[in-house]
């Protein structure tokens, strides 16, 4: 069972790692951003 | 050089797409009520008169009504609408669009007259009889040819988001469909699945599972990537996530079918790969979710005020609910608690009634008053709509994970002995009968908000006019760029290479080489900062993906690998080799009376709530016996291991019970079995058994591998017939006037064969628990 613990442990660093890159990621804008194509949907339609 | 052209879009295809789904969806979920209803209120399956009104029968009817109808006509309204104006082309062959509309419209109605009859291949969502089969694919590849030429006459140079997840719900649909539907006839409406017990059970869930990811979620995925932006007025709010979420989606989702297999006789490595592939699922699912609710960032006035932007924010919060619970029950623990009970009904509604059923309404909410140049009939119906269908999806998801997580937890429970605490099967049963009314009351409330959506549809569509739509597009001369060769062999495509290879071997079981496999991640990370800082696989300002995205054919391509990948590793080894099998034993051909009961057993869809799947839980070998293995149903064509219990598994009730014992519990189940909720089945002690086609069904199953030799076919009549005389004579024994020639007859052989193979070498435990558990009545 002390594996459990360690592999919970674990778990918790990776998660709480990839929420953080994520939070950077989102922070400095690398999703944030809309190359021209992602307004063709919105281009005008009668 | 800029070139105008006018275009003039084929928007009928559009309304005749979209009027069909509205019609099919409520025929679909009336269905669904209608056995709902029969679940909470056993009487009302017809009495055991009206065959075709019994659970077993109508079940297939509603999930075939609700996914390829309903879901299925909304999705082409979806592709029709977006795809020529992403392209700024019309649809490029007005018949292709014909035939694939009248196509799916009678392939519907050929379901809804023939799953009620009983005519049905016996594998779940892939019900439909072999000739149905063909059209589906015909009609399917009508649809495709007619995509794939609008792709390559279009007047747009780069393909959106959106396309490229029809392109890829459109192969992927083909090769599932064509793949999973190999049948060998033995009749013009009957037929055998050419795969048996455990490669019939990967390759169908294989298909079902990925029907799910390529029917009900990449091509809704796309309709989200079109429909909110226009919706919001705002793009999409990452470009870059929709290419991650993309990717990784499609080439994840094809791995997970394994996942409904869990703890059963498949072998372990393809379980594993199952539930690691469905774990991975998690990221691109919540990529894509948060993708589309992103979208609203500066817009979440609107959640208040346009009943459109409701349905949509609803709907993508439903998918990644369902997309965080999907892999969570792939994990083997949280699995062995939520198979086979209603939590996996609550999960699948989650995605159909809050995902698929939200995305519909948020989708004609918006279409049918832009289709007709005319506004809303009235949004305060919209509304209600959706605050009422919203407490129909609380209280049907709800009351599911109340009565699943009741029977798994009673399913398990043990006494401090080690014995079963709950050793009937009906209690848990019991237990839940308040649930199925809750459930019922749930979806009638959604029914009839949708109801109330196809009429405000209809009021909005007579107060305006379906009128043609032209427009004048902009075409740009195509410049020459790289060749499909050349971004071929870019170094950009090698580190898509070797970083798959590198994430592949993560999965080799050594931690020396896991660690060296970490080293040249890093490693690989630092490469692709260096390409990037470079600008290698820039062309003229325009990155490699973007460049692809305006080459089709590549595109396709491309999508086509990532797909198949998947399929190929998994199904591939267990489909063409014994040896992967690894089975045991050789299971006893069923005799030709029993044949045909399995065939009865199938036509009634009793797999629908019986497993016949021991799976590896102490609890499951407590209650009916050791674990199943592959051997035992390797001549099962098709497998029916189930994949709910509404009913006990029926793994092994061969001898568990007296033939009269099932005779009585097919004429009244309450007789035998206390608070069961089973449908009688007595029409079948009326029905002649068609004894003829016996031989031409054991001839059928000897092209496929079972070992009849020509003297048994050539018997079988016979064989049946003395089979049968010898069960009736026992029942009219003890009492009954049971005629050797009917159906029932035939069933209780198939069910009194059930697990025999195996009971030679059964131990002596399991007999004293088998002995406990026939004084019980499940």
């Amino acid at each position: 069972m002390n594996v459990l613990i360690a592999l919970i442990f674990l778990s918790v660093i990776l998660a709480a790692l990839a929420v953080a890159f994520f939070v950077y990621s989102v922070r400095n804008e690398d999703m944030d951003h809309s190359l021209q194509l992602s307004l063709k949907p919105l281009e005008d339609d009668p | 050089m800029i070139e105008e052209r006018n275009v003039t879009y084929d928007d009928a295809s559009v309304r005749r797409f979209l009027w069909a789904s509205v019609l099919w969806g409520s025929v679909g979920m009336l269905f669904g009520f209608i056995i709902a209803s029969q679940l909470a209120f056993w009487q009302l399956n017809g009495g055991g008169s009206l065959p075709w009104l019994q659970f077993g029968r109508l079940r297939p009817l509603h999930t075939n009504a609700v996914i390829f109808a309903f879901v299925g006509n909304m999705i082409f309204a979806g592709v029709y609408y977006s795809t020529q104006r992403l392209l700024k082309t019309r649809m490029a062959s007005d018949f292709l669009s014909a035939i694939h509309f009248w196509g799916w419209q009678l392939i519907i109605v050929s379901a809804a007259i023939t799953l009620p009859l009983g005519f049905t291949q016996g594998k779940e969502y892939a019900e439909l009889e072999w000739i149905i089969d063909i059209a589906i694919a015909l009609v399917w590849v009508a649809f495709a040819v007619n995509f794939f030429w609008t792709l390559v006459k279009r007047n747009e140079k780069n393909l959106y988001v959106a396309l490229w997840f029809y392109i890829a719900s459109i192969l992927t649909v083909a090769v599932l469909h064509i793949v999973n539907s190999l049948a060998l006839p033995s009749d013009v409406l009957h037929s055998y699945s050419v795969f048996g017990g455990v490669q019939d059970a990967l390759v169908q869930w294989w298909y079902g599972h990925n029907a799910v990811a390529f029917f009900l979620t990449t091509p809704v995925l796309g309709i989200m990537y079109y429909f909110m932006p226009k919706a919001i007025g705002k793009p999409v709010y990452s470009y870059r996530l929709s290419i991650i979420h993309f990717w990784s989606l499609v080439f994840l989702y094809i791995w997970a079918g394994p996942h409904h297999l869990l703890n059963s006789a498949l072998p372990d490595w393809a379980q594993n790969l199952g539930t690691v592939f469905s774990v991975m699922l998690w990221a691109p699912s919540w990529g894509g979710m948060i993708n589309g609710l992103l979208t609203l960032r500066g817009a979440w006035d609107k959640l208040r005020t346009d009943p459109v932007v409701k349905f949509f924010a609803a709907a993508v919060t439903f998918y990644g609910m369902a997309t965080f619970e999907g892999p969570m029950m792939s994990i083997r623990s949280v699995n062995a608690l939520a198979h086979n009970t209603d939590w996996v009904i609550s999960h699948v509604h989650g995605g159909a009634l809050g995902w698929n059923g939200f995305m519909a309404a948020g989708m004609f909410y918006w279409l049918v008053p832009r289709l007709y140049r005319t506004k809303l009939h009235s949004e305060r119906l919209a509304n209600l709509h959706f605050w009422l269908g919203m407490v129909g999806i609380v209280l049907y998801m709800a009351s599911m994970y109340v009565s699943g997580i009741t029977q798994g937890l009673m399913w398990r429970a043990l006494t401090p002995e080690g014995t079963l605490l709950y050793p009937n099967f009906l209690e848990s049963i019991s237990a839940s009968r308040t649930m199925y009314m809750v459930r019922m009351v749930g979806g009638l409330l959604y029914l009839s908000m949708f109801l109330v959506m196809a009429w405000n549809l209809i009021k909005t569509a007579r107060s305006g006019r379906a009128e043609t739509t032209t427009v004048t597009v902009s075409v740009v001369a195509k410049a020459k760029g790289p060749s499909a060769i050349q971004l071929l062999l870019s170094p950009v495509m090698g580190l898509v290479v070797v970083g798959f290879v590198l994430s592949m071997a993560l999965g080799i079981r050594s931690v020396q080489v896991g660690a060296a496999v970490l080293v040249a991640l890093l490693l690989f990370a630092v490469l692709v900062r260096t390409v990037r800082a470079r600008g290698i696989g820039v062309y003229d300002g325009t990155s490699w993906h973007e460049v692809i995205e305006g080459k089709a054919l590549l595109f396709t391509v491309l999508v086509l690998v990532a797909v198949l990948v998947g399929g190929m590793v998994q199904i591939l080894p267990l489909v063409f080799s014994d040896k992967a099998l690894a089975l045991e034993r050789t299971a006893t051909p069923y005799a030709p009376l029993e044949l045909a009961g399995r065939d009865i057993f199938r036509r009634e869809g009793c797999y629908v709530c019986h497993t016949q799947m021991i799976r590896a839980l102490a609890s499951e070998s407590l209650r009916y016996g050791p674990p199943s293995e592959a051997w035992e149903s390797m001549y099962d064509h098709p497998f029916q291991w189930g994949s709910k219990r509404t009913g006990p598994d029926l793994a092994r009730v061969g001898g568990k019970y007296p033939d009269l014992w099932h005779y009585r519990h097919m004429l009244d189940p309450r007789s035998t079995s206390q608070g069961s909720i089973m449908p009688s089945y007595a029409f079948l002690a009326d029905t002649r058994l068609d004894t003829a086609r016996i031989p031409r069904v054991m001839a059928t199953m000897r092209k496929l591998g079972v070992p009849y030799d020509a003297a048994a076919i050539q018997g079988a009549v016979a064989a049946a017939e003395t089979q049968a005389a010898g069960i009736a004579d026992g029942l009219n024994k003890e009492g009954e006037k049971a005629a050797p020639d009917t159906e029932l007859i035939a069933l209780i052989a198939y069910l009194q064969k059930l697990g025999k193979d195996r009971a030679t070498t059964a131990t002596t435990a399991t007999t004293a628990t088998m002995s406990t558990t026939s004084t019980t009545t499940p």
